[in-house]
C-alpha cells in the first residue's frame, strides 16, 4: 500500500515535473513577450519625448508603433498592458490616446463584422458611414468639426454624469440639431433650438460634468446665433466665421453664471482656437479666463484644467512667445504643486510623476524656445533626484549632453539689401520684417556661430515660404507687394532648428506728388489746409497730427520712431475721416513719390502706417465735428497693439534698417 | 504814322479789354482779393496775404485764403507755377457745423445771380463738363461751366442740390485760370463710361437751364 501510495505519488511528482517543465517556457515566453512589449512602448514615450522632428526620429516612431500595434493584433492581452501603462503614467497617456481609441475602435468594428447578419446593425454601420457624407450645412458641419476634434479627454473619464433630465434634452438638441439640412430650416427651428442650448449652458446651477456633451451643446449653440445673425452664408471653412463663432463663445463665457461651466466654456473657447491654428491665443484665453472658476474647482478638477492646459495648449505653442513660454511653465509648476498637495500617493510615485513633467513638458518648452540653460537646469533636476527612476534619468543624461553642445552654438539668418556695400546684418527677433521694394535685390544666408576650436557643420539647410530652396546664401526679389513669410529649417547634431521671419514688400511710389493730387482735388485740399491737416514743410510742426504725436510720444522717435509711425497713422485716420479713402491715400503716397531711393525704408515704414490709419478710420465711429478724441484714442490702441511699425535703429546711418511692431522692442 | 496808329489802336483796344475782364472779375471776387491778379508773383502775393497757408515747393504751390467778410465766398483757392499764379478761385463750402446744407448752399439764390453776370460778359458759348468725384460714400457728379477765351478760361462749378447732402464736401466754385495752362485734371469727360445716362442737363434745375439756354443764340461747344 505505502509502495504503491509512493509510486502514485512519485507519477503525480513527475506529472507536475513534467507539466511544469511544459509550461516553464510558455510562462517564460509570456514574462518576456510583455517585457518586450513594455520595452517598445518605453521607448516609444522615450523618443516622442525628445520632440525631435527629424526624419530618422520620425521614422523610427512610426515603425515602434506599427511595432506594438502588431503585438497587440498578435496577443490581444497586450492592449490591457498598454492601457495598464497609460492609466498607470497618466502624465503619458496622451501618446496613446490615439492608439487606445484606434484599437478599440476597431475592436468595435469586428464585432459589428461578426454580427454583419443582424440589419439593426447593419444600419448602425450604414448610418454612421451616412453621417459624416453628410450634405452638412453650415451649422451642421460646424457641428461636426468641433465635435471630432475635442481635446479634452481625460475628464471625460472623472467627470460624473449628468442629471437625467439634462441628458434627456441634450439626446433630444442632437436630434433636432441634425434634422436640419438647409438653411430655410436653420432659419426655422434655430432662434428655438439656441434658446434651449442656452437655457442649459446658462443654467445657475450648473449641471454639465462632461466636457465633450457640453462642448457640442455650446458649439451648436454659438453656430445657430452666428449664422442667425449673419448676412451672408459663407463657407463652414471661412475663417471670419470661424473668428465669429468664438466671439460668441467668449460671449457665452461672460453670460454664464455657474463656476463650472465658466471652466467648460473655456476649453470650448480654446478648443476653437486651436481649430483655427490659434494656440497662443487659446492659452492666453484659457489663462485669463482661469481666475473666474479655477479657486472653487475640486484639486481633481484643477488638475485636469491645468494639465489640459499645460500639455493641450501650452505643448501646442509654436516657439517665439515668451507669454506663452510664461504661461506654460506656470502651468506644469502648478502640475507639480497639485502632485505634491496629492495625499494619495507615496514620495516616490511623485518623483517620477514629476520627473516625467519636467522631461516632457519644461524641459521640452525650453528647448523648444532654445533657452538651452533652462533646460539642462529643469533635466537636472531629474539627475539629481534619487528617487527617480533610472531609465527615466537615462533619457535625462542622454538629452542633457545633447543640449549642453547647444549652449556653445547660435544659428543666425542673415540679409543684405543693395545699399548695405555687402556688409550683412543678423534678424535677431521673428516679429521683426526686412523692408524691401518690389524689384529690389536681397541677399539671404544663415551662419552658425560657435566658438573657434568646434568645426560643427549643418547636415542640411531648406527655406521654405515664398522661396524655397536648399542653398545656404542666396538672393532673391519679389515682384508682387505682401509681407512675404520665409522659414529656414537647419538640421544639425541630430535636431532641427527653425528660424522665421518676414519680408515687407511695397511697391515704390508712383504717379502724383502729393502737390500734383492735391491741386487736382482743391475743394478737399482748401478744407485739409484750413483744418491744418496738410501744410507746407515750413509750417509743419503747427499741423495736427505733427503737435498730437510729439505731445503724445514725446522723445519717442520723432524721426521712424514709435512717434513717426502714430503721426503717420492718425495723419491718414483724419483724412480719411474728412476726405474719404482715396484722398488720403493720393496725399499720402503722393508725399513718398520723390523720396530717394536710399530712403526705401522709411517710404514702407511710412507707406505701411499710413495704411493702418485709413484702415483705423474706417474701423471705428467718429464723434461729432473736429473732436478728435476718437480718432486719438484708436491710434494709440493701434500703437500699443503693435499694428503700427518703426525702425530698429532710428539713425539707420547703415541702410540697414528692420522694421518692427510697435509694441516689441 | 499809319503803323503807330494802328498799333496805339491796338494797344487801346487791348488796354480796354483788359480793364473791362479785370473789372468784371472784380465783380464776383471779395474786395479783400481784389489785389490779386493772374501771372501775380508769390512773392508778392506773401508780402500781401502772410496769413495764407500752402503746400508745395517753388515750382508748384497751392495756396488758399480763407475769406471771412463775403456773403456767397468764404475759401480762395491759388495754384502758383514757376512762382507765377496761374489759377484763382473762389468757393463757398460748408464748416463741420453746419446742419441745413441745402439751405446753406441755396443754388437758386447763390449760383443764378453769378450766372446770369456771367453771361453777361461773356455770352452764351459755353463748354458743358461734369467733375465726377468719387469718395467711399458716393458719387456725385457735379456740373462744371466753362467759359474759354484765348486768355482764360472762366469755370462755375456747384454740387447739384440733389448730391448736396450726400457728398462730404460740397460747394459752389468760381475759378480763372490763365492762358496755356493745362487744368484738365479738374474736368474729366461728360459721358462717363459707368455712368453714361447722366447728362449735363440732368444736373441743372429749371432756373438755371432758363438763364443758361433762355435764348435763340445758344451755342453748345
Amino acid at each position: 500500500m505505502y509502495n504503491r501510495l509512493m509510486k502514485n505519488i512519485y507519477l503525480i511528482f513527475i506529472t507536475i515535473f513534467v507539466l511544469l517543465f511544459k509550461a516553464l517556457p510558455v510562462f517564460a515566453l509570456e514574462a518576456e513577450r510583455t517585457n518586450n512589449f513594455l520595452s517598445d512602448v518605453k521607448n516609444y514615450v522615450y523618443k516622442n519625448q525628445l520632440k525631435v522632428k527629424n526624419q530618422t526620429i520620425i521614422k523610427d516612431l512610426t515603425n515602434i508603433k506599427i511595432k506594438i500595434l502588431k503585438q497587440i493584433n498578435q496577443a490581444p492581452s497586450l492592449y490591457d498592458e498598454l492601457q495598464n501603462f497609460a492609466i498607470a503614467n497618466r502624465g503619458l497617456s496622451y501618446l496613446f490616446n490615439d492608439m487606445l481609441k484606434d484599437l478599440k475602435e476597431k475592436q468595435k468594428f469586428e464585432i459589428l463584422q461578426k454580427h454583419s447578419n443582424n440589419g439593426s446593425n447593419a444600419t448602425l454601420i450604414k448610418r454612421s458611414k451616412t453621417s459624416l457624407k453628410y450634405r452638412l450645412t453650415m451649422a451642421e458641419q460646424m457641428f461636426y468639426y468641433f465635435k471630432f476634434t475635442s481635446r479634452f479627454v481625460s475628464a471625460a473619464n472623472r467627470f460624473i454624469e449628468e442629471s437625467p433630465e439634462i441628458l434627456k434634452e441634450y439626446e433630444s438638441i442632437k436630434i433636432e440639431f441634425s434634422s436640419i439640412e438647409d438653411i430655410e430650416t436653420l432659419k426655422q427651428k434655430g432662434p428655438a433650438l439656441c434658446k434651449r442650448c442656452e437655457k442649459l449652458l446658462l443654467n445657475q446651477t450648473g449641471g454639465f460634468h462632461n466636457i465633450e456633451r457640453f462642448e457640442n451643446v455650446a458649439i451648436i449653440a454659438a453656430a445657430i446665433n452666428v449664422r442667425l445673425n449673419s448676412d451672408d452664408w459663407e463657407s463652414a471653412d471661412s475663417s471670419d466665421l470661424k473668428i465669429r463663432l468664438i466671439n460668441r463663445l467668449a460671449e457665452l463665457y461672460r453670460l454664464a453664471p455657474h463656476f463650472k461651466h465658466k471652466c467648460l466654456l473655456t476649453i470650448a473657447l480654446s478648443n476653437a482656437y486651436l481649430n483655427i491654428g490659434l494656440p497662443h491665443e487659446a492659452l492666453s484665453a484659457s489663462y485669463s479666463n482661469k481666475n473666474d472658476f479655477y479657486d472653487k474647482l475640486t484639486d481633481n478638477e484643477k488638475a485636469d484644467f491645468i494639465w489640459y492646459m499645460a500639455n493641450n495648449l501650452a505643448l501646442e505653442c509654436s516657439p517665439g512667445n515668451e507669454r506663452s513660454l510664461k504661461i506654460g511653465i506656470e502651468c506644469f509648476y502648478e502640475c507639480c504643486r497639485l502632485i505634491d498637495a496629492d495625499t494619495g500617493i507615496d514620495e516616490n510615485a511623485k518623483a517620477n510623476r514629476k520627473a516625467e513633467i519636467y522631461l516632457e513638458a519644461t524641459s521640452v518648452l525650453y528647448e523648444k524656445n532654445e533657452k538651452y540653460f533652462e533646460a539642462i537646469t529643469e533635466l537636472d533636476k531629474i539627475i539629481n533626484d534619487d528617487k527617480v527612476y533610472a531609465w527615466i534619468k537615462n533619457n535625462a543624461l542622454e538629452k542633457k549632453k545633447a543640449l549642453q553642445t547647444f549652449l556653445t552654438l547660435k544659428i543666425n539668418v542673415l540679409f543684405s539689401n543693395e545699399f548695405m556695400s555687402g556688409k550683412w546684418k543678423i534678424i535677431d527677433k521673428p516679429y521683426k520684417y526686412i523692408p524691401l521694394l518690389a524689384g529690389q535685390k536681397l541677399k539671404l544666408k544663415v551662419e552658425l556661430e560657435q566658438p573657434s576650436e568646434s568645426n560643427i557643420q549643418f547636415d542640411s539647410v531648406n527655406w521654405y515660404g515664398e522661396i524655397q530652396t536648399a542653398e545656404q546664401e542666396f538672393e532673391l526679389s519679389f515682384s508682387e507687394p505682401g509681407k512675404k513669410r520665409l522659414r529656414v529649417e537647419v538640421e544639425l547634431l541630430g535636431k532641427t532648428i527653425t528660424r522665421s521671419f518676414a519680408v515687407y514688400v511695397k511697391n515704390k511710389p508712383e504717379g502724383l506728388s502729393d502737390v500734383s493730387f492735391a491741386k487736382k482735388n482743391p475743394i478737399e485740399t482748401f478744407k485739409a489746409l484750413s483744418k491744418k491737416l496738410i501744410g507746407a514743410q515750413t509750417m509743419v510742426e503747427e499741423l495736427e497730427p505733427f503737435k498730437w504725436a510729439a505731445e503724445t510720444y514725446k522723445n519717442n522717435g520723432s524721426h521712424n520712431g514709435i512717434q513717426d509711425a502714430a503721426r503717420h497713422a492718425y495723419w491718414n485716420c483724419l483724412l480719411t475721416r474728412y476726405f474719404g479713402e482715396d484722398y488720403a491715400k493720393g496725399i499720402t503716397d503722393g508725399h513718398e513719390v520723390n523720396t530717394s531711393s536710399e530712403l526705401f525704408a522709411e517710404v514702407i515704414m511710412d507707406l505701411h502706417n499710413n495704411e493702418e490709419g485709413r484702415k483705423i478710420a474706417q474701423k471705428h465711429s467718429h464723434d461729432a465735428g473736429n473732436n478728435y478724441d476718437c480718432c486719438r484714442n484708436a491710434v494709440i490702441n493701434a500703437v500699443r497693439n503693435g499694428y503700427t511699425l518703426y525702425f530698429d535703429d532710428l539713425a539707420n546711418s547703415n541702410k540697414d534698417v528692420l522694421l518692427l511692431p510697435t509694441n516689441n522692442k | 504814322m499809319k503803323k503807330l496808329l494802328i498799333v496805339a489802336i491796338f494797344l487801346i483796344v487791348a488796354f480796354f479789354t483788359v480793364q473791362v475782364k479785370a473789372s468784371v472779375l472784380n465783380e464776383f471776387i471779395p474786395t479783400e482779393l481784389q489785389n490779386i491778379d493772374l501771372e501775380m508773383n508769390y512773392t508778392d502775393f506773401k508780402l500781401l496775404y502772410p496769413e495764407a497757408k500752402n503746400i508745395g515747393n517753388s515750382s508748384e504751390t497751392f495756396c488758399i485764403l480763407e475769406i471771412s467778410h463775403d456773403e456767397i465766398w468764404n475759401g480762395c483757392i491759388l495754384i502758383f507755377k514757376d512762382e507765377k499764379l496761374k489759377y484763382i478761385a473762389v468757393l463757398r463750402q460748408k464748416s463741420d457745423d453746419v446742419i441745413d446744407a441745402n439751405q446753406y448752399f441755396n443754388i437758386e439764390q447763390k449760383i443764378l445771380p453769378i450766372l446770369k453776370k456771367l453771361i453777361k460778359v461773356f455770352g452764351r458759348t459755353i463748354i458743358k463738363k461734369i467733375n465726377k468725384k468719387k469718395d467711399n460714400l458716393t458719387i456725385s457728379h457735379e456740373p462744371i461751366i466753362i467759359w474759354e477765351s484765348k486768355k482764360t478760361k472762366i469755370c462755375l462749378g456747384y454740387t447739384p442740390p440733389q448730391f448736396i447732402s450726400k457728398v462730404q464736401n460740397p460747394n459752389i466754385i468760381l475759378a480763372v485760370i490763365a492762358e496755356g495752362e493745362d487744368f484738365s485734371s479738374y474736368f474729366q469727360e461728360l459721358h462717363n463710361p459707368e455712368n453714361s445716362q447722366i447728362t449735363f442737363d440732368e444736373m441743372l434745375n429749371t432756373s438755371i437751364k432758363d438763364v443758361l439756354y433762355g435764348s435763340i443764340e445758344v451755342k453748345i461747344k
